[in-house]
């Protein structure tokens, strides 16, 4: 009997029926037998637990400044970030925010944490995080492998492929945000094999043609979900926004890749493409901090005039939507730590080759 | 507490993948992994979840490799509705599907969701509202 969908409530009543039947009664598949081993099926849990440090270690971290490099000047890893107006009244917003379905939220990032970002020659993203060694060691099931001066695991983070070092101070992850399902590629290798680790001092040497977007630490972050208008009617959109930090960190808590550098208001800015998608993404410096804006089906063209709509100077509407019904504060639960003593302040240096 | 997972963990390891034979390995690989560090897991629940959805979504890649699917075969209920809804579940982005999966199937809220796919919560809703936005336009 089949039973109209007019509603959205049809929909998920005929979802729920669909899903319980075939949760209760799919056939048996057989899965061809592997070509590759099964390490990354034994990996996974590991990495799932690196993803929760990730998302929620609390650590002191502090970053020191990137070298200039062609793609990201010094300025936007570690210069002051322009002085502009604070709180939520810093925050940009777009003109057509009371439509509907506007939903606005704020992530709490535990203090201290700290990313990076670098670019290897042929156009791949990979972020570096730093923080406490709260691990000890590396999962015993993850592969391991001598890269350079250290061991380094490789497993597995949101379909993407994540690596991480640890010494008695510091735990590093680089997660590879290419689209390349092969684990210890080449631009992988190359720029784990550059990486040092002195307790806490966490440094890496770009091999040559790598640049770097730049590392600073990571700040609470905010997000808004609006409905644009477009020439082929409303398109939905995300505007991310991190106040007092650097457009490099904020990208690092948002799932994209294949950054191309441009400018925007005469500051640097990146087109980056939707990880898995084909939505395009634009990153760059504001006033306060950072921010980055997609709308479906946008042109890097379009993303950048509707981001030159965006004004600030809006407490009280930031004010109403954090504190309307659907916007919520997220904070991540946080991870104990149990650092050695003597460990004293995580540092993060990137450093450029000269070309 | 293998018991007390073991028929949730399995229909969302067999929503996911498409495939009950798939799912139970799934399944299993997962107890075997999380029982000799068990006694540090926090949230055993959560973490078993994630495992899951971490797995199913390896085998995707594995599968991607190899020119396969588990998504092979056709479920056949006797009521056409809920098969054409299975098959267009089926053709959903993966992300999509299982935002749709934990959201529906176990009934969680957007927050947990975020956190077991690794993504912010703005975009689960993203993943949500063009999943829906498809099905509704295919089942209208």
């Amino acid at each position: 009997m089949n039973h109209p969908v007019k509603t959205d409530e049809d929909l998920v009543a005929l979802l729920e029926r669909t899903m319980q039947h075939v949760a209760a009664t799919a056939p048996n598949t057989e899965l061809e037998p592997p070509v590759a081993s099964r390490r990354w099926i034994g990996s996974v849990a590991a990495a799932a637990v690196l993803v929760v440090g990730l998302a929620a270690a609390g650590l002191a971290l502090s970053s020191r400044h990137d070298a200039e490099s062609p793609l990201s000047p010094a300025a936007d890893a570690s210069a002051p970030v322009a002085a502009g107006p604070t709180g939520l009244g810093g925050l940009l917003l777009p003109p057509s925010v009371t439509t509907t379905g506007t939903e606005a939220m704020k992530v709490a990032v535990p203090a201290g944490r700290v990313a990076a970002s670098v670019v290897s020659p042929d156009g791949d993203l990979f972020v570096l995080n730093v923080m406490e060694n709260f691990w000890g060691a590396l999962p015993a099931d993850w592969e391991q492998r001598p890269v350079g001066a250290n061991v380094v695991g490789a497993g597995d983070e949101d379909g993407n492929i994540a690596y991480a070092t640890v010494n008695q101070c510091s735990l590093v992850a680089i997660n590879d945000r290419s689209a390349t399902v092969t684990d210890w590629s080449n631009n992988a290798t190359s720029v784990l094999d550059q990486l040092t680790l002195d307790g806490s001092a966490v440094s890496i040497a770009l091999p040559s043609g790598w640049t770097s977007l730049g590392s600073s630490p990571i700040n609470d972050y905010y997000s808004l979900s609006f409905s644009s208008p477009t020439s082929a009617g409303p398109a939905e959109g995300v505007l991310y926004q991190m106040p007092g930090s650097t457009a490099s960190a904020l990208l690092a808590q948002v799932a994209t890749t294949s950054p191309t550098q441009t400018t925007f208001n005469g500051q640097p800015a990146w087109f980056v493409t939707a990880q898995g998608g084909t939505d395009r993404y634009l990153a760059w410096a504001t006033a306060g901090g950072a921010a980055i804006v997609t709308i479906k089906g946008a042109s890097d063209a379009e993303l950048q005039q509707f981001a030159a709509t965006l004004t600030t100077g809006h407490a009280d509407v930031w004010a109403r939507l954090l504190g309307g019904s659907g916007s919520s504060t997220t904070t991540p639960s946080t991870i104990v730590a149990s650092p050695a003593a003597d460990c004293g302040v995580h540092t993060l240096t990137v450093a450029t080759s000269a070309t | 507490m293998y018991d007390q997972h073991w028929n949730q963990l399995i229909g969302l390891a067999t929503l996911l993948s498409g495939s009950r034979s798939v799912a139970e390995e799934v399944v299993q690989d997962v107890f075997a992994a999380a029982i000799p560090r068990w006694d540090s897991i926090d949230n055993h629940e959560w973490y078993l979840k994630r495992s899951v959805v971490n797995r199913v979504r390896s085998l995707w890649r594995r599968d991607a490799r190899m020119k396969a699917s588990p998504l092979a075969r056709e479920v056949t209920s006797g009521e056409p509705q809920i098969d054409e809804t299975w098959r267009l579940l089926r053709r959903l982005p993966a992300r999509q599907r299982t935002v749709l999966v934990l959201r529906i199937y176990l009934d969680l809220p957007d927050e947990e969701i975020a956190g077991l796919m690794h993504c912010p919560e703005p975009t689960v809703r993203s993943l949500a509202f063009r999943a829906l936005a498809t099905l509704r336009k295919e089942l209208s």
